[in-house]
């Protein structure tokens, strides 16, 4: 078992990371032969000794089932709906996913529900790479359409630095602005406070962390910004 | 211009007129506030002119290429121009290769008008022998990223490279033969035109839009402006225009264009 | 043979400046800039998206779908916008060349379209497209075995000559631009015109290998320099493994103090709240559903729908909201946003098991003994890491084998698993592999003198057979 990076450090693709035996992957590795090599550009973090992970520093969303996601409804069609979740696969809300009222596709209007341009939050019931992600809005709470607020969107690889160790950065952003916020796993961030400045300083807060955040010390930084404002 | 199969979510468009109604745009500006511009010129050697031109993140390259043709029957004394340009995907996902798409169109052709009817450009001073050759100046306009108003950034790119151009010196031999020389001299321009593009949303007016303000925006006027006249105009867009909130902004463009002129101006040192 | 003299007095062996940029497009979901002389190049890479039309989908991968264009102000004469037969080939050899790196079965049904401008153009421009493409993938974040530079080589003035300039590519007797991929040592473009002789093609092919590595070089350090950046925001941030946050969990889980926490005991009985759930759910009428979702959303993100304290009606709203904000604010949440982090790094976990079939694949051409043993590992090794952070998961699982559809669906899915492991797959080489073919039989090369795979035909009849059955069921399942 052979390292040829450090950790931290950023790999390119086709960079090979460790040759050896019972090398334990995940991320942005592909094996060949007993060498790990990267498939992506990424940063290598190292949790035990034989557990390489690199974590892509770029990408598209790809959808996973049971992710909560931030989507766009793009068309409606009698009985579903065509949702954009920012990844390769536009996403699929059938009415009976979305509702457990009774829907005559005849009599019933699916806009009353959901129209073209609403934000949604909803769950990814199936995906399974043969068809296109089906989602769904009666699986929990707090899924449904989006009102008012606005919506950001942020490379979903750089989501747990806005959420922080343990939620730790997001609740502070909450607690000093006041303001709703729901990261979905498309990157997608929505943001409703009690007026626009406040979203703003949520919008500042969250640029702020993303651009500054390898300086330490950045939680208190954010307090600090959160506070002058 | 508005990008054929992307959305707005209505939480944006509410949002970005929530934002109009306390003075401000997405990106901090104010509601006529203009992006910063950025102009190189001579950035392709192997065209007689060219430019890029920066407007924000907007971005547009424009190149001129000089071959020697026939005048128009109508016009045996003046050189032709030719404006063509199209939207592929670098600028945007939402465009496609293939057949121009009718948005490409118009905006060509809208450069196309403003250029030609500023006479910017002394087409008389490319003529080379009246009614048999004269220069022909083909245009092409390539906006390499779209974050919006690509009308007012093509308007500059467009003239941007047409200031940088350098016509070829030619000698004409006994027999009638044309010979470039090595040597070149600057085209002759006349005006400097300046495209102003404003968007009505909702009841809000705004200059210079980015892109996602464009989706959300109702309607779109495009105005192009010399030194003292009004030499071109399109409006676009789903909405319409009061005949009054007309008026204004043609009032309030032609100021505005004084000032971008000035900009443009300075930036490529006329 | 006359002393080597070249225009702007390089050596026979010597680049031109070349400068990479990436990420220059605001737009585009990858992008570079290329400066190799006087080419100056533009690669907007968009994608994997969905492809438009939908009939030209592969349900097996994505296609790659690289389109090269040069401005017409990029040359001496004006070239007409209209795509020439020549833009084309180069788009098409392109875009296998890439497809041979890219990792495009995880990207199934889906296109990644990659737009290459020549802003100017003067000799080996269709090698200065390839790179600033590569950079610009990698850019995109689009999972690749590795990177590719590419560099023309040629003769001129009867020398072997590397990275021709327009004028020398003119008036010399022989060019062959090649795309290699160091990393892999694959050669995935190869095109060549003129008279080269035996020697000289092979010292014009060694001399373009050595000038790729150097390309190769470069193109790191750009796609470094950007993400040096990015990394440094997240240097701070520790990995997150299965086992780390659950410890991380407890231990924060000791710490807190806020007075409004919740009893764990409600993140572990998923089932259960989620039942209480539909249960509200139901209860509330239609038109209060907008309402109700509209207030209800607080938690970043949960993975399981647990422990939002019930907003039952509008009326109650903004009494009932507070609570659910305070409640939220709890040991639940924590733990639900670790979980959160770990999909995160859960969304990555079926890539490595697809990458690593795909390069198994490769190995088990030669290997065929190993095959049987390396499916069993790979099949099983994702899932095992996978497996237990999502006890909850599991739990699903489980509801879901009741219903009858989804046990089909279960069965489909580990099928094709096993088939993707089986399924014999190669890089293309299709155009190249002919090329070369001829090329090694005329000339009596060895394969080993190049390095080139010369691909082998696999038998798909199994596959084929295979595959109808999948119809089949997959039919039964739409039935159903």
């Amino acid at each position: 078992m052979k390292y040829f990076v450090n950790e931290q450090d950023i790999v390119i693709p086709g960079q090979i990371i460790a040759e050896g035996e019972n090398i334990n992957l995940s991320g942005s590795v592909y094996k060949n032969g007993n060498k790990a090599i990267a498939n992506n550009v990424g940063i290598v973090q190292k949790a035990t000794e034989n557990k390489i992970r690199v974590k892509p520093l770029k990408g598209k969303y790809f959808p996973n089932v049971k992710d909560i996601v931030i989507g766009l409804v793009e068309e409606t069609n009698l009985t579903s709906w065509k949702v954009d979740i920012g990844g390769p696969y536009p996403a699929i809300l059938l009415v009976s996913n979305a509702t457990n009222d009774q829907f005559d596709p005849i009599n019933d209007d699916a806009r009353k529900y959901f129209d073209v341009g609403d934000a949604i939050r909803a769950e990814i019931r199936t995906f399974d790479r043969t068809r296109d992600p089906q989602l769904s809005t009666t699986t929990g709470k707090g899924l449904g359409k989006l009102v008012g607020g606005r919506i950001i969107e942020i490379n979903p690889s750089l989501i747990s630095r806005v959420i922080g160790r343990n939620g730790s950065m997001i609740s502070k952003i909450k607690e000093f602005t006041g303001c709703k916020i729901i990261v979905g796993h498309n990157g997608r961030v929505w943001i409703r406070g009690e007026n626009v400045d406040k979203e703003l300083k949520v919008i500042e807060a969250i640029d702020k962390i993303i651009q500054e955040s390898h300086v330490t010390g950045l939680t208190e930084r954010v307090i600090q910004f959160l506070k002058e404002k | 211009m508005t990008e054929k199969g992307i959305v707005t979510s209505t939480v944006e468009r509410n949002y970005i007129l929530t934002l109009l109604e306390r003075g401000k745009r997405l990106d901090g500006r104010g509601l006529s506030d203009y992006r910063p511009i950025k102009i190189k010129t001579g950035i392709v050697e192997k065209a007689e002119g060219s430019a890029l031109v920066e407007l924000g993140n907007t971005k547009v390259v424009a190149g001129v290429k000089l071959s020697i043709g026939k005048p128009y029957d109508d016009y045996p004394n003046k050189a032709t121009l030719i404006v063509t340009g199209e939207l592929n995907p670098t600028a945007s996902p939402a465009f496609r290769n293939g057949p121009p798409s009718p948005e490409s169109i118009e905006l060509t052709r809208v450069t196309d008008r403003i250029i030609r009817e500023s006479e910017c450009v002394d087409l008389e001073d490319l003529c080379i022998i009246e009614g048999e050759k004269v220069w022909t100046i083909f245009l092409d306009i390539y906006p390499l990223d779209h974050d919006g108003n690509l009308f007012d950034a093509c308007a500059i790119a467009a003239f941007a490279a047409l200031s940088s151009t350098k016509v070829p010196e030619i000698k004409i031999d006994e027999m009638g033969e044309i010979e470039k020389l090595d040597t070149s001299r600057s085209i002759k321009l006349k005006e400097i035109p300046v495209s102003i593009t404003t968007y009505k949303l909702g009841d809000f007016k705004i200059t210079d839009p980015s892109y996602k303000e464009e989706d959300a925006g109702d309607a779109r006027i495009t105005i192009g402006f010399t030194e003292d006249h009004i030499v071109s105009a399109q409006k676009g867009g789903f909405g319409a225009f009061k005949s009054q909130e007309l008026m204004d902004i043609f009032e309030s463009s032609f100021k505005r264009s004084k000032e971008l002129r000035s900009v443009i101006k300075s930036a490529l040192n006329l | 043979m006359n002393e080597l003299e070249r225009l702007d007095g390089r050596s026979a062996n010597e680049l031109r400046n070349l400068q990479i940029e990436v990420g220059v497009l605001h737009r585009a979901d990858g992008s570079a800039r290329v400066i190799l002389g006087k080419n100056e190049v533009i690669a907007a890479v968009n994608g994997p998206r969905e492809l438009h039309p939908k009939h030209m989908a592969l349900s097996q991968k994505a296609i790659v779908q690289v389109t090269y264009k040069m401005l017409p102000f990029s040359v001496e004469y004006r070239k007409h916008p209209i795509p020439s037969r020549r833009e084309k080939e180069i788009s098409k050899v392109l875009s296998e060349a890439f497809e041979s790196i890219i990792l495009t079965k995880l990207f199934p049904r889906s296109t990644i379209d990659i737009q290459v401008q020549m802003i100017q153009s003067d000799g080996g421009s269709r090698t200065a497209a390839a790179i600033a493409t590569s950079a610009a993938l990698a850019d995109a974040g689009i999972p690749m075995r590795g990177l590719i530079g590419g560099i023309a080589s040629g003769l001129y003035q009867d020398h072997c000559v590397l990275d021709l300039s327009g004028i020398e590519d003119n008036e010399g007797t022989g060019d062959c631009p090649i795309l290699y991929s160091p990393a892999l040592d694959e050669v995935s473009l190869l095109q060549l015109d003129g008279k080269f002789t035996l020697d000289q093609f092979k010292t014009c092919f060694n001399m373009s290998i050595d000038a790729i590595k150097k390309i190769d070089e470069v193109q790191r350090a750009a796609l470094v320099k950007k993400y040096d950046v990015i990394r440094q925001s997240i240097l701070g941030e520790e990995p997150l493994e299965e086992d780390d946050e659950k410890a991380a969990l407890l231990t924060v889980n000791q710490d807190v103090t806020d007075a409004d926490v919740e009893s764990p005991t409600q993140s572990e009985e998923p089932e259960q709240s989620s039942e209480d759930m539909t249960e509200t759910d139901v209860t509330v009428e239609e038109s209060q559903i907008d309402e109700v979702k509209e207030e209800t959303v607080d938690i970043p993100k949960e993975t399981t729908p647990v422990e939002e304290a019930s907003t039952d009606s509008s009326s109650e709203s903004q009494a009932s909201e507070d609570t659910v904000v305070k409640g939220e604010t709890s040991i639940n949440k924590e733990s639900l946003i670790a979980e959160t982090l770990d999909k995160i790094s859960k969304d990555e976990s079926p890539k490595p098991s697809f990458d690593e079939k795909y390069n198994e694949i490769d190995e088990a051409l030669k290997e065929a003994n190993d095959l049987v043993t390396k499916i069993n590992k790979h099949t099983t090794e994702p899932e095992e890491t996978a497996d237990k952070t999502q006890s909850s998961e599991e739990e699903d699982r489980d509801q879901f084998d009741e219903s009858s559809v989804k046990s089909v669906t279960e069965l489909l899915y580990e099928k094709r698993k096993n088939e993707q492991v089986k399924d014999k797959e190669k890089p293309k080489s299709g155009f190249f592999s002919s090329k070369m073919q001829e090329l090694l039989q005329n000339n009596k090369l060895s394969t080993g003198d190049l390095n080139i795979d010369v691909t082998k035909e696999e038998s798909t009849k199994e596959d084929e057979k295979k595959r109808e059955v999948e119809r089949d069921l997959e039919y039964m399942e739409y039935e159903e």
